[in-house]
């Protein structure tokens, strides 16, 4: 799983004078299987798209093992794709739809027909050949794309949002199945998605991505403990990391009216970044709700509560901001005063300037 | 995006109509307006360089104010005909009829696929004022149908009506199809709150469905002018004395019966620039406020 | 009480329909009825819709003392080679407008759309001269010609070709499907119902076309049939009623068999093209 499969040097995208992505280093391993991650807008099709050969790259280098893909046409390049909308034909039964690509591409009849039965069990769609894509379910719609991805025995499986067209459920099951794909095949996966669980649960890693540059790359245990900017800290985690300006005092965390004692670990971090003034990161699942005050303890008043079900979020005014936690109890009021705590171990420090990390403690 | 791998294929299949609209358009344009500066009888060798001569004769011309007012009355009656009653008709058979629709559309859209020769020729002797049916049946009653022919006025109407006879049914399924795009929420909720039809119908349904009305309303005035060739040129030739002719009947005369081949190239020219004006008119004053419909 | 308002409002909207229903199709039923009429029958009972005596008489008389056959070959090949060759240009561009950016695409496209609003007297002169010094007058491939200039094809395809949703497209250039094979396969298959009610149009507007044909067509062995049927409006056949509706059947038979055939393609692809 170490050889490089597809490799972005310092692509960029340009449509007129707008800069879509801009100077996108990324490498896939084989057999990898890489989450682009983002809001809509971030560029993640964009650069799928570039890797498919749909979109041209404005500059830089396309790497596909090992050989410059730039002006390589989409269909040299022996890639497969599923498409959000699924991009079926309509007009071709489901048998067509798989064996379409096959025949242009000149693979001998009996090949085809081993090669349609065979996806076509893997993905329980026996009995549905000879029909339209309009007479099936959009589960079924979905497993025929990727039977006919599946089919093209490709290396490199691209995914464009997959699964964003199917309902909660079914979306489950169609992750599993994606994940017995692989695990069938091997290929290597570039998995567009906007749902961070997806990305958790499919990725071995994830890069995720703002404004067409790539805010960080690593594993999804990484991504969501170890975020590299207040982008990072904010998208990932549902409900998102509460950010608040403190600046350093000393040995002390000032907020506006409270302050805090800085833990003993912190400090030289922070001595390394120099700057004093600093956005601090806390998960609302990393904090603990009182009624009553302890020492080091921070003072907020209930604006509204949400139910989860399992647990339950308070949202709290905090000084000027609004924050987030979330408590095994139920028993808040709105309008009442509440004290919370946290480790110090969990929470991040990022410098107020540039937004980036100062660094890690646990 | 592009779906196309490599764009001299693009260029390649655009090739075809380029080459047909450069040959049988463009350049016809063009020799069109050059030939408005000369004078010239489309048969002779030797054209002459008159400058603006043709234009100045032309607007000096009585007939050309006779001829512009015809034109004007002309998309008047047909903006009446096949403008706003289908758009009201639409509007009924959406909203308030709502059964029988396909039927209508069916029966109302079949004259556009007939020829107005055709039409022409039967309304001539429908509408015949001696032994035509609709004169024998007013003659029961005792009223006596106008030669309306080479009756100045009524002639315009008529040959309007035997266009629009065309013309309605495309206009009439073009503009219920565009107030079917009205989400029917829109027209319930409207309902409900009791606001009174002529009020849903301009207030609500005509803005809501003004992308397509104005294509309707351009359409009727350039293609109804156009269309209205037919009859008259079947009908009356123009006459009594102009009365029914139009600015494209008068450019045809011009050239092809009287040989005034510049008159006519200048009054073309004329009738291009006034077609171009309401064009941008329409991008650029209307286009921007409609509304259109699911965006 | 407001459910019976309504019902009398739709009664009364009914009626007003119905009354335009008439006026639309009492012409085709009274060229129906008086082609089928001898002439005295025709003048003494014209407000009779059912001959007395229906006689085929006057569809005899103008296939024997007319060149009709030739009449209605001329017609008919006049608007298939105009059909064909729109089609097949107007769907070439319709494709690379549709699926493709390139230099001046959209400039293109809109020039070409305005084209619909030039009026016809703009290049009369011009292409008489045309189709006259390439001594096309008074021949039907002089009549063709100037037709196949027509951009409405190209809107109504490319407005057509642009549902097809682009990942169709796009997933057959990823398995390599050449240009050719997208339009045969995926693109043509998608829009053909679009294709066959444009080229009824076409075909029909063309069998219908009068005022080019007018200016080039001088002798009756060339004539189209709507060329044939203004005779008899003028003074010259204008005495003879119930063959001039005889010719108008003739006229109007091909259009209407195509109309009864094909209406639900027509109809459907009729009404979207005014919906940007």
């Amino acid at each position: 799983m170490s050889e490089t499969c597809i490799q972005l040097k310092s692509v960029s995208k340009m449509y007129g004078n707008t800069k879509v992505i801009s100077d996108l280093n990324l490498s896939v391993k084989k057999g990898e299987r890489l989450i682009l991650l983002g809001p809509s807008g971030c560029g993640k099709s964009t650069t799928l798209r570039m890797i498919a050969g749909l979109e041209t790259v404005s500059s830089g280098d396309l790497m596909i093992d090992g050989h410059r893909m730039n002006d390589v046409p989409a269909g040299k390049r022996h890639i497969s794709m599923v498409f959000q909308d699924y991009a079926l034909y309509p007009h071709m039964t489901i048998e067509k739809n798989i064996a379409y690509g096959l025949m242009v591409n000149k693979v001998n009849k009996e090949e085809v027909a081993r090669r349609v039965d065979q996806v076509l069990s893997i993905l329980n769609l026996k009995g549905l050949e000879r029909r339209y894509p309009r007479d099936l379910s959009g589960g079924q719609r979905q497993r025929v794309a990727l039977a006919r991805s599946i089919a093209k025995q490709s290396t490199i499986f691209l995914l464009d949002e997959p699964l964003s067209n199917l309902d909660a459920q079914m979306r489950v099951s169609a992750r599993n199945e994606l994940l017995k794909i692989h695990e069938t095949y091997h290929q290597t996966f570039v998995y567009v998605t906007h749902d961070q669980m997806e990305a958790m649960t499919l990725g071995h890693r994830i890069a995720l991505m703002r404004d067409g540059q790539l805010q960080m790359l690593a594993t999804p245990y990484q991504i969501y403990h170890r975020p590299a900017n207040v982008f990072v800290a904010k998208f990932i985690g549902t409900p998102a990391t509460n950010i608040v300006h403190i600046h350093l005092d000393g040995d002390h965390f000032h907020f506006q009216n409270h302050s805090l004692t800085a833990g003993k670990e912190w400090l030289p971090l922070i001595a390394a970044n120099g700057s004093n003034e600093f956005l601090l990161g806390i998960r609302p699942e990393h904090m603990q709700l009182s009624k009553i005050n302890k020492p080091g303890a921070l003072s907020g008043t209930v604006k509204r509560v949400e139910e989860y079900g399992s647990r339950t979020g308070v949202i709290f005014n905090f000084e000027e901001s609004e924050m987030i936690a979330i408590s095994d109890s139920r028993n808040w009021r709105n309008g009442e005063r509440i004290y919370f705590t946290f480790n110090q171990k969990a929470m991040y420090l990022f410098d107020k300037d540039t937004e980036k990390t100062i660094g890690f403690v646990d | 995006m592009s779906v196309i791998s490599k764009k001299w294929i693009s260029y390649l299949f655009i090739l075809p109509s380029l080459v047909i609209f450069a040959v049988f358009l463009i350049w016809p344009g063009i020799y069109t307006v050059y030939l408005s500066f000369l004078d010239w009888n489309l048969i002779s060798p030797t054209k002459r360089f008159v400058g603006l001569q043709n234009y100045l004769s032309l607007f000096q011309d009585p007939t050309l104010y006779k001829i512009l007012m015809n034109t004007f009355v002309y998309i008047v009656i047909l903006l009446v005909i096949n403008c706003f009653m289908p758009y009201l008709l639409a509007f009924v058979l959406e909203f308030v009829i709502v059964r029988g629709k396909k039927l209508y559309k069916k029966i109302l859209f079949l004259p556009s696929i007939i020829s107005l020769v055709v039409g022409s020729m039967l309304y001539v002797w429908i509408l015949n004022p001696v032994s035509g049916p609709i004169a024998i049946i007013f003659k029961k009653i005792g009223i006596d149908l106008p030669t309306w022919s080479s009756t100045s006025g009524l002639v315009l109407v008529v040959l309007s009506l035997i266009t629009s006879w065309k013309v309605f049914g495309y206009n009439f399924i073009v503009l219920l199809a565009g107030v079917s795009n009205i989400p029917s929420g829109v027209i319930e909720a409207a309902k409900l709150d009791n606001i009174p039809l002529h009020r849903i119908f301009f207030q609500i349904v005509l803005p809501m469905s003004s992308a397509t009305g104005i294509y309707v309303l351009i359409m009727t005035i350039v293609q109804g002018l156009q269309y209205i060739f037919t009859p008259i040129n079947v009908v009356t030739q123009g006459g009594p004395n102009y009365a029914s002719s139009n600015m494209i009947y008068h450019a045809y005369q011009q050239a092809f019966v009287l040989y005034k081949t510049g008159q006519s190239a200048a009054l073309s020219t004329l009738t291009l620039l006034l077609f171009t004006i309401l064009l941008f008119l329409e991008f650029r004053f209307v286009e921007r406020k409609v509304y259109y419909a699911g965006k | 009480m407001p459910e019976n308002k309504m019902e009398w409002r739709r009664i009364i909207w009914h009626l007003v329909l119905i009354v335009f229903v008439l006026v639309a199709l009492f012409p085709i039923v009274f060229a129906v009825s008086n082609s089928f009429k001898g002439l005295s029958e025709s003048y003494n009972s014209i407000l009779q819709l059912i001959p007395a005596h229906p006689t085929i008489e006057n569809y005899k008389t103008i296939f024997t003392s007319l060149p009709l056959y030739q009449i209605i070959i001329n017609t008919f090949t006049v608007a298939t080679v105009v059909t064909l060759f729109k089609l097949v240009t107007s769907y070439l561009a319709a494709y690379a407008f549709s699926f493709s950016h390139f230099f001046g695409d959209k400039l293109l496209y809109f020039l070409f759309i305005a084209t619909i609003f030039v009026p016809f007297t703009v290049t009369m002169i011009p292409n008489y001269l045309i189709i006259s010094r390439i001594g096309l007058l008074n021949n039907i491939y002089g009549v063709i010609l100037p037709q196949l200039c027509d951009a409405t094809g190209i809107f109504l395809l490319t407005q057509t070709m642009r549902t097809i949703p682009k990942s169709l497209i796009e997933v057959s250039r990823l398995d390599g499907v050449k240009t050719v094979g997208i339009l045969r396969d995926i693109v043509f298959p998608l829009t053909r119902p679009a294709v066959i009610s444009i080229g009824i149009m076409f075909f029909i507007n063309s069998w219908n076309e009068y005022v080019w044909p007018t200016l080039i067509l001088k002798d009756r062995a060339n004539f189209t049939l709507p060329l044939i049927l203004q005779m008899f409006i003028s003074s010259e056949g204008g005495t003879n009623f119930p063959i001039a509706m005889a010719i108008s059947m003739v006229t109007m038979f091909i259009p209407l068999v195509l109309y009864l055939f094909f209406q639900k393609y027509i109809l459907n692809t009729f009404s979207q093209s005014g919906i940007k």
